[in-house]
């Protein structure tokens, strides 16, 4: 992802697959989101379906369980009327009080019958006479009677036929309905006939009830009695037929009484009558909502799928056909709700969620752990780059190194080189100033040698002026030669040095001494040598430095004091951060009381051919001094000069620490000789 | 310590006239009755040796003692020298190196070269004179020399 940005449309390019792979990475999230949901739907829909087929099993069940009580109270209903009639036919006759007392049980603390009749079978004929009779017996204004347009009762028009009711119990209804012809309702009357017919029991549509001070409705039961002993023949005018037991059924009671209704909560009942009229159809409504009124028809809530819960029960009684059916308010099923499909849902959602969730923290960790990848990348990269660089820096640094060292070899060579020139030079030198000296030299001896030849073949041709001519001819000669040679000697300080070695300069004054020897010994000269340091020097200039300091010390006596040399060596101080091991710096000394020099001729005396006395008093060229300071030069040495006239001088050869290997107290450095 | 009948005949190379002329005086001075001759060169050396050049009509004694000096034109006396010591006729003629030069080199080469000795020139005549009866009294009174075969004339002085 971390890429170099250069452009725009490379910056583009990296972000877009970026959020490309951003949307791939979320893939699996979205994925289980979609699977999970997708899935805890799936099962919650079962769990509802499950739910569902429960509540239908449950409400199937609760609705067999009331259309099992409906029914059987109305079937006790029937076996009331039956036995009621069982009664009549065990009774030769049955009067009011009889039927009175005979039928109060059924009343007792009940309300589904509203009245238990018996309507016995009156024809034209016999009316007047049965009217007469019942107002003998009872009750004193007993008319057979029917109800007009207007719902009045009035009596009762001629017919063939009365179904009368003679006696009704409970008494409340008596004066309502005693009398009233039943045959006068068509909806009776058609009950009454289908009952003679087939010799059942047989129901009526719903009907408005008499007497009642609300408006109110029941169902007839009509239970043929037929004469004892008679036999049964089904045709519509059976001679037999005594009359009817009517039962008037409150549907209300009825039901409310099988079930309880208070009890029963969010279902609503219906029954009907299949076969009446639409506008009698319904026998009975209710719907207990939870205010528990009873009305009908409320429609209930459906509950999608619920719609088509309706429990029925087809039931036949009294050759009608009956349909009780049930239905779950909407409240029903509260009861049996579970929260199972909602917990599984909810546990689906759930699992579904957390897995999406680990997914997504799993995304997040790849994320982070991208995020630090590339942290680290580029923190390897940058520190890639920096070794990188480092390493351009350290192949930089080689190559300047190599550069140098190659400067190095470069002018190492040069420094060979001119090291070779010098050398050759200095052969050169050394070859030009030797072979200068020779051939300057060989003029010298011819004239000093034609010299000799002279004075020795030609002495008597010669005077005395001749012959002192010729000396100082010769005299000069040799000078020359003198001074070619000193020349050479100045010059072979450089072209003949030797490499530096351990010198033990109390060895090289020996040895000077020893050549001196002769000298000394002429001179009566005394020479005191104390310890000598041992330095880093070339022996041979050494020795003729000390040769040409010695013999000056020697040459410029006093003329009538034999001289005394003292050599000898001090330390002294330079820098003290200078002191070495091997101590510091050192002078070496040579003393005599010989003439002496002014001080201010210090500096002179050390030039080339300088004197400070003319040739007739002292001999030598005035190169001593001059070679002396160059070897002390080319040596690193300083020496310098102090001299009081008439005294003596003060020849001090200074060493510098660096070439001093040891001091006096050396081992290989002798102690004090006296000469 | 046989004397000869016939004085052995000294041949100097030396380039400097003066230095002949001295050295016939010094021979002189130390009383030696020896012949010599002188040649100029190295080139003028070997012909005289060989006959040849100039002295292929009029052959000139053969020495019995070669004085030569190192530093002589055309050819110098290191290269007769060595040509002399490497011929079988002529290196049995002792060469004794008279010359100026001093140097360590030098003496070092020549008797390298098989020269039977060194001598430096002395610087004044004196000196010459007795470095002549020295040569004298080793080479001719001391030493054996090689008889030779050739015979040897005996000329006047070559040279004045």
């Amino acid at each position: 992802m971390n890429q170099n940005m250069s452009t725009g449309q490379g910056a583009a390019e990296p972000t877009r697959r970026q959020s490309r792979v951003v949307r791939k990475r979320y893939v699996p999230v979205l994925l289980t989101l979609a699977v999970g949901a997708t899935f805890s739907l799936f099962v919650w829909e079962k769990a509802i379906s499950n739910q569902d087929h429960h509540f239908r099993h449950e409400f199937e069940h609760v609705a067999d369980n009331y259309s099992l009580l409906i029914t059987s109270r109305i079937e006790s209903k029937f076996q009331a009327l039956e036995s009621i009639r069982s009664f009549y036919y065990g009774s030769k006759t049955v009067d009011r009080d009889e039927f009175a007392s005979f039928v109060a049980p059924y009343f007792k603390g009940r309300n589904d019958i509203h009245a238990v009749l018996w309507a016995p079978l009156v024809r034209r004929s016999q009316r007047m006479q049965f009217e007469q009779t019942v107002r003998a017996e009872g009750p004193g204004n007993f008319y057979i009677m029917e109800s007009t347009e207007e719902g009045q009762l009035a009596t009762a028009l001629q017919r063939d036929e009365y179904f009368p009711v003679l006696h009704v119990a409970p008494d409340e209804s008596e004066t309502a309905i005693a009398g009233y012809d039943l045959a006068s309702d068509p909806v009776l009357l058609s009950a009454i006939d289908k009952s003679r017919q087939t010799g059942q029991i047989v129901a009526s549509e719903r009907v408005q009830l008499l007497g009642c001070r609300t408006t109110e409705y029941g169902i007839y039961i009509f239970v043929p009695v037929y004469e004892k002993d008679a036999v049964l023949q089904a045709d519509t005018n059976s001679p037999c037929l005594q009359g009817f037991i009517g039962g008037i059924l409150h549907i209300d009671g009825v039901v409310e009484c099988a079930l309880d209704i208070t009890r029963i909560k969010a279902v609503c009942i219906d029954v009907s009558d299949d076969e009446a009229p639409a506008v009698n159809k319904v026998l009975y409504s209710h719907c207990s909502s939870p205010g528990g009124e009873r009305s009908m028809p409320q429609r209930r809530l459906p509950l999608g799928e619920h719609d088509d819960m309706q429990h029925r029960t087809h039931y036949r009684m009294g050759q009608r056909n009956w349909t009780i059916s049930f239905e779950p308010c909407k409240d029903f099923f509260s009861a049996y709700r579970t929260s199972q499909p909602l917990l599984v849902l909810v546990a689906g959602l759930l699992v579904t969620v957390l897995t999406a969730l680990c997914f997504l923290m799993g995304i997040g960790r790849t994320l982070r752990i991208e995020r630090l990848v590339g942290k680290r990348t580029q923190q390897l990269r940058t520190a890639n780059d920096s070794l990188e660089a480092e390493i351009a820096e350290g192949k930089r640094i080689q190559s300047q190194k190599e550069n140098l060292l190659s400067l190095l070899s470069v002018a190492n060579n040069e420094l060979i080189e001119s090291n070779e020139k010098l050398s050759r030079s200095n052969q050169e030198l050394e070859d030009f100033a030797y072979v200068a000296s020779h051939d300057l030299q060989e003029p010298l001896r011819k004239v000093t040698a034609f010299g000799d030849r002279l004075k020795a073949r030609c002495s008597d041709m010669l005077d005395e002026t001749g012959r002192d001519y010729v000396e100082r001819m010769q005299n000069a000669a040799r000078r020359m030669s003198t001074l070619i040679n000193d020349l050479l000697t100045y010059s072979r300080v450089s072209s003949k040095a030797q490499p530096f070695a351990e010198v033990d300069l109390e060895e090289t004054v020996r040895e000077v001494l020893e050549d001196l020897d002769v000298h000394i010994e002429e001179l009566n000269a005394t020479v005191q040598v104390g310890p000598l340091p041992c330095v880093q020097a070339d022996a041979l200039q050494m020795r003729q430095l000390m040769q040409n300091l010695i013999s000056n010390a020697l040459k410029f006596h006093k003329p009538d004091m034999s001289p005394e040399v003292k050599i000898y060596s001090r330390p002294v101080d330079e820098d003290a951060t200078e002191a070495t091991a091997s101590g510091s710096a050192v002078e070496v000394v040579v003393e005599d009381n010989g003439i002496g020099f002014e001080e201010k001729h210090a500096a002179q005396i050390f030039r080339m051919f300088q004197r400070l006395h003319g040739r007739s008093e002292y001999e030598g060229t005035g190169v001593g001094l001059a070679v002396c300071r160059k070897i002390a030069e080319r040596h690193g040495a300083a020496i310098t000069a102090k001299g009081t006239a008439g005294v003596g001088a003060r020849f001090a050869l200074r060493f510098a620490s660096g070439s001093v290997l040891s001091q006096s107290t050396a081992t290989n450095c002798k102690g004090i000789r006296n000469v | 310590m046989s004397k000869r009948s016939d004085p052995i005949a000294i041949l100097m190379a030396d380039d400097d006239a003066d230095d002949q002329m001295l050295a016939r005086e010094a021979l002189v001075e130390a009383r030696l009755a020896n012949s010599l001759y002188f040649v100029k060169d190295g080139e003028d050396l070997m012909d005289y040796l060989h006959n040849s050049g100039e002295y292929a009509e009029q052959p000139a004694p053969r020495p019995g003692l070669i004085l030569l000096d190192l530093n002589m034109p055309k050819k110098d006396g290191r290269q007769a020298l060595k040509e002399i010591k490497e011929d079988a006729d002529l290196r049995c003629i002792p060469i004794v190196v008279l010359t100026t030069s001093g140097a360590e080199e030098d003496i070092l080469r020549t008797y390298e070269l098989g020269v039977n000795s060194y001598i430096t020139k002395p610087v004044t005549f004196e000196g010459l004179v007795e470095v002549m009866k020295s040569l004298g009294k080793y080479w001719f009174e001391i030493v054996e020399l090689p008889q030779d075969e050739a015979p040897v004339a005996v000329t006047q002085n070559a040279s004045a």
